[in-house]
């Protein structure tokens, strides 16, 4: 019980210190580089889901964008309708609605995460990647013919609900939920199923169990970011929602390290923020950034193969042990 | 024949891979608390049966019962789950996690707490998780283990990471241990101190052993009975004195006399 009124208290400071960033953020920022704050934290929140499949279980999904679409569309049509049905919401039925939106489309982005993972994941190997490859386009097809959701011409007119504040609330929140699995039975079952499922098994872990557990749980974060998307521009568009916006988050969590949160936070941050840094230099460079991704990449790999922070964390408590060790023997 | 039905019971298993035959109308029957010792040369099938009982492979044909029941065709974590823990040939520990985290990671089915209480990270939860640390690294003692446990699983001498992974089958908390090729590798003097382990392990967990070996210094001297395979099949079963009489045994592992 005290732990839950410590867990309560941090979440109203966690709210209180979202909206005061917010207006701070407002008064400092144009709304260009405000939504590109905001666009940053809705990749946190997919990054790190990504990683809890990708990173930790070792299971290669390249569809998260389909997953991403799904809770986009979702919340975007049911809460468009919503509005043109009861009218403007007042400020706590806005609240009360984004919520809403964002668990519809992460328990539909979820159900979608356990159809493709059920049979993909039963088997060793390379399936999952297979399938969610394909799921992601299927996704995106049906998006685009499907007339009543604006098929090819996007589907716009979406009530405008997300903030900077949401974005650090759910991101944070996101982070948090990670951390828990990770540091849990189940986070030592995803690494050991990483590692060596024979083991894995050998030890009663149930490795199918584990590994549809942790793909869905990554749908669903995957789906609420994309119900905070549709609700950040207010439309959508089938052509964002690509393969190629799969390989971007993959890229986000392989360059910050596969396997930590910290690196999959870090990575989405500087991936969303690099191409406009580069158009602020130069307008032709961002126009590159996909050569310059690569580039990026392939430096990365060859100078560190896992990833800026490998599987390491950056943390208060990881902070006071690298000073312990760095500063220690002087005081010892 | 005992009345109690035996701990682990072999009933004609056949193992075919393709047109191979891996192990053919294969018996054996495991009496409670006992060393049990499965050997023969080089491809006579030994890990075969050691991953059909595990689980790991069904058998074509035949069935194997724990404790009189059914666990043919079973997934290895069910039949894990029923108290079945076995260690591996090529030693399989779990790398990049610390000694101590591989012995927790095989409490996963006791830990006690959810997915909802892992992902709020409930004081239940948390209290579970402390528990088993606990417990781990109780167990890490017992194995001389808990000074290390701090360090990477698989950072430790060849010894140490065998000595572990029998630690961590035993915190399955089985009631039979599986040990395939346990002192491969090891030197004379290694070998009589895992003997001496195997006998300690036995009596404080009230195991059964089921122990696939080559050293036959360390099946003779721990092997209660002993059953000799050869080309999937049994060639011989007794006391260790009377496997080494038979001419059966003796051929198989030297050849004919000429």
């Amino acid at each position: 019980m005290r732990g839950a009124a410590i867990k309560l208290g941090f979440l109203v400071v966690l709210v209180g210190a979202a909206i005061g960033i917010d207006f701070a953020l407002r008064e400092i920022f144009n709304p260009h580089w405000l939504r590109l704050i905001e666009l940053a934290g809705i990749h946190v929140v997919i990054a790190v889901g990504l990683n809890l499949i990708n990173g930790y279980c070792g299971q290669f999904s390249i569809g998260h964008a389909g997953f991403w679409a799904i809770g986009a569309y979702a919340s975007g049509v049911l809460l468009t309708v919503a509005e043109q049905k009861w009218g403007t919401p007042s400020a706590v039925v806005e609240i009360l609605l984004l919520v809403g939106g964002m668990a519809i489309a992460a328990i539909l982005a979820g159900a979608a995460g356990l159809l493709v993972g059920i049979p993909s994941l039963r088997l060793r190997g390379d399936y999952l990647a297979i399938a969610t490859l394909g799921f992601g386009e299927i996704i995106r097809n049906v998006i685009v013919n499907v007339d009543a959701i604006g098929g090819p011409r996007g589907y716009h007119g979406i009530p405008v609900y997300t903030n900077a504040a949401w974005c650090i609330i759910v991101a944070a929140l996101a982070i948090w939920f990670s951390r828990n699995l990770v540091t849990s039975s189940f986070g030592r079952a995803l690494v050991a199923v990483r590692e060596d499922e024979v083991a894995a098994e050998a030890v009663g872990i149930n490795t199918t169990r584990v590994k549809v557990i942790a793909f869905v749980v990554s749908a669903m974060m995957t789906g609420a970011a994309g119900a905070l998307y549709a609700h950040l521009d207010g439309s959508l568009d089938p052509d964002t929602f690509k393969f190629t916006k799969s390989i971007e988050f993959i890229i986000m969590i392989t360059v910050g390290g596969l396997g930590s949160i910290t690196g999959a936070v870090f990575g989405a941050i500087v991936l969303t923020l690099l191409p406009e840094l580069l158009r602020e230099i130069h307008p032709t460079l961002s126009e590159y950034r996909m050569v310059i991704y690569s580039a990026l990449l392939i430096v990365i790999v060859l100078v560190r193969p896992k990833g800026l922070l490998g599987n390491r964390e950056l943390s208060p408590s990881a902070g006071i042990a690298w000073l312990r060790r760095k500063f220690g023997k002087g005081t010892a | 024949m005992t009345k109690a039905a035996p701990h682990l019971a072999v009933d004609n298993c056949t193992m075919r891979f393709g047109g191979i035959v891996a192990v053919k109308d294969f018996s054996m029957t495991l009496e409670t608390g006992e060393i049990f010792a499965l050997i023969g040369p080089n491809g006579a099938g030994k890990t075969t049966v050691f991953n059909m009982v595990t689980g790991v492979y069904t058998p074509t044909s035949g069935q194997i019962r724990f404790r009189g029941e059914a666990i043919s065709g079973k997934r290895p974590n069910k039949i894990a789950a029923h108290g079945v823990a076995r260690t591996f040939q090529n030693i399989r520990l779990i790398p990049g996690i610390t000694v101590l985290e591989n012995v927790v990671l095989a409490y996963h089915l006791h830990t006690g707490y959810g997915f909802a209480g892992a992902l709020f990270q409930s004081d239940h939860a948390r209290a579970c998780e402390r528990d088993v640390r606990e417990k781990a690294m109780a167990l890490l003692a017992l194995f001389a283990l808990d000074k290390i446990a701090a360090e990477p699983a698989t950072s430790l001498p060849y010894g140490s990471q065998r000595r572990l992974e029998i630690a961590r089958a035993l915190a399955l908390g089985p009631t039979l241990l599986l040990l395939d090729e346990p002192a491969a590798g090891m030197n004379p003097q290694e070998a009589i101190d895992l003997m001496r382990l195997i006998r300690f392990v036995r009596e404080k967990f009230s195991l059964t052993v089921l122990l696939v070996e080559h050293n036959m210094k360390v099946v003779m001297g721990i092997g209660e009975r002993i059953q000799v395979m050869d080309h999937g099949e049994t060639i011989s079963l007794g006391s260790p004195d009377e496997v080494r009489r038979d001419a059966k045994v003796i051929e198989a592992y030297l050849g004919k006399p000429v």
